[in-house]
């Protein structure tokens, strides 16, 4: 405790910067390059909004604290986000420090918008530091602005930056350096049009206009990114090409981590006497947790590639390419960002929606954002698309995937209609997105992005799938039976009689009872599909074969295989809408404030589920 | 077979059980949402 106090003190005599601007400005690019990774994500007490701090060091080695507050248009806050950054620089906020100074950060391109937050957290009597970022680009536009005569006028700094590249940085670090000053701007009394007058007269004479309407490049690469056909081609493409990486270049890595958990396995059993002790940590332990973190370099590529969009700018234009089509379902265009989240995760994705300002926008993104291809289902996509097509290509397996995520657009689409026919009208808000310019993509941010979601996996695999794997094993070992057949104590296990119990519900889904045990098993979270997987066909078999070719191997009663290409295709189906996720259904029930809705989430996902996987079985095997 | 182990096992998964049942149950830490989204991950 006294530890803590005694950092507490310390950090409070460093000076605290709160870094304030519009979205998409650059602000999470600038925090990245003044803290590296010296970065603390938490939540802002009672509200689901991202808190962010950092420290980083001054021309003087004097350490710093910044402070990376939520995007807003205003400091007259209008959704959760908007609130959290005007309490923080009243001081209002009992969790965080007032800020001694603020860095605005504002868009050299559109600088008149842009100020008009800027100018109101100047009339908040605190110092200031104006950040004049994307200068390439509005010189691109043929945009220029004179930052000396803004400072002249101010008498603040005023640093013209591009954040991206890191260009400007110098004149910033000597800005942090000095003592801050208080900006000479007068308070404005009025409406919007008064502070927007006011702020025309600031910049008079310091903005410079070309003539001539030019295109930017970004402008011409939009022609044919965001064409209404060509873009969804291109689009297409780039995630055919994301998932032939997915499944050509993982294949080396993948085997490389088999073969590491292998040689630990191998390890215990020589050095541990035949036992429960032994089989828990071989086969529960090692097989559970080796089974999931295998797919960490798909993990990876995944968010390279999810990195590498958001980095150059194209994720926000395929953001305005679906933007069309969600009108279409009668939905509000800012569900994308939440949707687009829950790509990586729902939980995220669910928690996004509170920047909605529609409570019955946001009540239908929550019910709809299960359906997006989570990645906690890619090792279930791997491994049954894998077991499907044993000798196919990477690039039919690359096209089975696509064709997964396509699926899952649909379902969004579908059931976000469906929401929006049933749900009583309210009112109706319109998607302001602004389109950032094309820019080169900072590899460290890439790179950081992709060992953020590395770390989380890993700890989840660490964490609650270990935790799970040990109960699963437990499940699957007690009670235990007189026989020496490994399918026999399976079927006398727990998780047999589960399994057993469930399978004339599943069987017109082609499934058996082992695989009802990893249906059950993955209520709690899609990924133990494939730990269970592993637990009951390493525990079932002492050959050396790999999981898949144990489960390819797998034959039904009449002799032919378990895993054929109906039931793959059923459980891919399966899993694609099921809402098989502990985590979510408790955020749902938090954000909803009602077990009602959580309830209903389950319940039609899983029941639509079970109907589509039904259909996809019995439908297949007109032509299987 | 080595006795020791008979009743370690059922030890272990009874000790990860009570630690999955606490980790749930448990009140939210303060600043965090409680979920499993990294958010409440300590400093």
């Amino acid at each position: 405790m006294r530890l803590k106090s005694l950092c507490n003190n310390f950090m409070s005599s460093s000076r605290t910067f709160a870094l304030v601007g519009n979205p998409n400005t650059g602000k999470t690019t600038l925090f990245n390059a003044l803290t590296g990774l010296r970065q603390k994500v938490a939540n802002y007490p009672g509200v689901t909004v991202e808190k962010k701090t950092g420290t980083g060091h001054n021309r003087h080695g004097e350490e710093f604290t910044v402070i990376d507050l939520p995007g807003a248009y205003s400091l007259e806050a209008k959704s959760p986000d908007e609130e959290v950054t005007r309490a923080v620089l009243h001081g209002e906020r009992a969790d965080t420090p007032k800020p001694d100074a603020v860095l605005c950060l504002v868009d050299a391109s559109n600088l008149e918008r842009h100020l008009y937050l800027a100018t109101q957290v100047m009339e908040l009597d605190l110092p200031v530091i104006v950040v004049v970022n994307k200068t390439d680009t509005a010189e691109e536009r043929g945009i220029t602005v004179a930052t000396k005569k803004l400072e002249e006028r101010l008498g603040v700094p005023v640093v013209p930056m591009q954040a991206n590249e890191r260009v400007g940085m110098e004149a910033l670090q000597v800005a942090l350096s000095a003592e801050p000053a208080k900006a000479d701007w007068k308070p404005v009394e009025g409406d919007t049009a008064a502070r927007y007058k006011a702020i025309g007269k600031l910049l008079e004479g310091a903005v410079a206009r070309s003539d001539e309407e030019r295109l930017t490049p970004s402008d011409k690469w939009d022609r044919v990114l965001v064409h209404p056909v060509f873009g969804w081609l291109i689009l297409l493409g780039i995630l055919g090409g994301l998932f032939f990486t997915l499944f050509s270049l993982a294949g080396y890595p993948m085997d490389l981590i088999d073969g590491a958990f292998g040689w630990l396995g191998e390890q215990v059993e020589t050095r541990m006497a035949d036992g429960d002790l032994r089989a828990l940590i071989t086969e529960g332990i090692i097989g559970g947790v080796g089974g999931v973190v295998i797919f960490l370099p798909q993990i990876l590529i995944l968010f390279f590639f999810i990195g590498l969009m958001e980095n150059t700018g194209y994720l926000a234009r395929v953001s305005f390419m679906m933007d069309r089509l969600m009108a279409g379902v009668g939905l509000n265009g800012k569900a994308f960002v939440p949707l687009l989240s829950s790509y990586a995760c729902a939980i995220p994705g669910i928690m996004a929606t509170r920047t909605m300002e529609s409570a019955r926008d946001r009540l239908i993104t929550t019910l709809i954002a299960p359906i997006t291809s989570c990645s906690a289902r890619l090792p279930v996509y791997v491994m049954l698309i894998a077991l499907m097509l044993p000798v196919g290509t990477a690039g039919q397996k690359a096209l089975v995937m696509l064709g997964l995520y396509v699926l899952s657009i649909l379902g969004v689409y579908a059931f976000a209609y469906v929401f929006n026919r049933t749900l009583k009208q309210t009112d109706k808000t319109l998607l302001v997105l602004e389109l950032p310019s094309y820019q080169r993509p900072s590899w460290r941010e890439v790179a950081m992005q992709m060992f953020d979601r590395g770390k989380i996996f890993l700890r989840r695999a660490g964490t609650v799938i270990l935790g799970l794997s040990i109960v699963l094993w437990a499940l699957t070992t007690y009670p235990k039976s007189d026989s020496e057949d490994g399918i026999a104590q399976l079927e006398h296990s727990a998780a047999g009689q589960i399994g057993k119990t469930i399978e004339p519900i599943i069987e017109p889904l082609g499934y058996d009872w082992k695989m009802g045990i990893g249906l059950v098993a993955s209520f709690a979270a899609r990924e133990v599909f494939v730990s269970t997987m592993s637990i009951i066909y390493l525990g079932e078999e002492a050959e050396e074969d790999s999981i898949r070719d144990r489960m390819a191997a797998e034959t039904r009663d009449d002799g032919k295989p378990a895993y054929d290409l109906r039931t793959c295709l059923s459980l891919l189906v399966f899993y694609v809408f099921a809402m098989q996720c502990l985590s979510t259904v408790a955020v749902t029930r938090r954000e909803t404030n009602s077990w009602r809705w959580a309830i209903l989430q389950v319940v039609y996902l899983t029941g639509f589920a079970y109907l589509a996987a039904l259909a996809t079985y019995q439908v297949s095997g007109f032509f299987v | 077979m080595n006795d020791w182990q008979t009743w370690a096992a059922p030890a272990v998964v009874i000790v990860t059980l009570a630690i999955l049942l606490w980790r749930n149950l448990r009140p939210a830490k303060e600043g965090a949402c409680g979920e499993d989204c990294d958010c409440d991950k300590s400093d």
